[in-house]
């Protein structure tokens, strides 16, 4: 699977381009369908609080502070189905995620390793902007 | 999954004006925006009836990076 980079566009400063993929959230509560930031500098995925409250996912299972470059956060952690598809390629498999717990807190959807990195052979092109995913078989 | 009709609209929207917002985008349209997800959420798919809405968040400068 191929995905283009997206600019994003910032107050100040030219657009800047992002390597963002298309995927379904599949929780306990909805099914949500998001572009989410595929951030490889993050440990786990994290998920806003009104996605984790809409996906019906815990807000209270392993909760403590999350340490991020911006400070730390409060989060819940629980697992959550995700699934991509692009052409004939279709998959589905279940991730861990961290949910911050501050409503202020406006971030978007990070998808980070823990899970769905496993999953793919991941290359990020930037001179081509382009994120490409290759199914690697689990052992 | 996302339609490929919201996915390509994604792609090709123009999101300037939506810095710090939710974007909604259905039949390949933006339907809706909000700083609120659940608001943005929730008038898309009042608009979108039967189909699914694709959503995304546009950051902001300060936005938290983990």
């Amino acid at each position: 699977m191929n995905f283009k980079y997206k600019a994003l566009p910032r107050k100040d400063g030219p657009p800047r381009k992002t390597p963002t993929i298309p995927l379904t959230f599949i929780g306990p509560g909805d099914a949500i369908d998001v572009v989410a930031i595929l951030d490889s500098g993050a440990d786990i995925s994290v998920l806003p609080l009104e996605i984790g409250e809409q996906l019906g996912l815990s807000l209270t299972k392993g909760k403590g502070p999350c340490a991020g470059i911006g400070g730390d956060v409060e989060t819940s952690e629980d697992h959550v189905r995700v699934k991509i598809v692009q052409g004939h390629e279709n998959y589905s498999f279940e991730i861990p995620v961290k949910i911050v717990l501050d409503r202020k807190c406006n971030i978007p959807v990070l998808i980070g390793r823990a899970g769905f990195f496993e999953e793919f052979e991941i290359t990020f092109d930037e001179r081509r902007e382009r994120i490409s995913l290759k199914k690697v078989a689990r052992e | 999954m996302p339609t490929n009709d919201n996915y390509l609209g994604y792609m090709s929207a123009d999101l300037r004006q939506y810095v710090g917002e939710w974007v909604a985008i259905c039949s390949g349209k933006v339907v809706s925006h909000d700083p609120s997800f659940k608001k943005a959420y929730e008038e898309a798919k009042r608009q979108c009836h039967s189909k699914r809405p694709l959503l995304t968040m546009v950051p902001e400068e300060d936005t938290m990076i983990f």
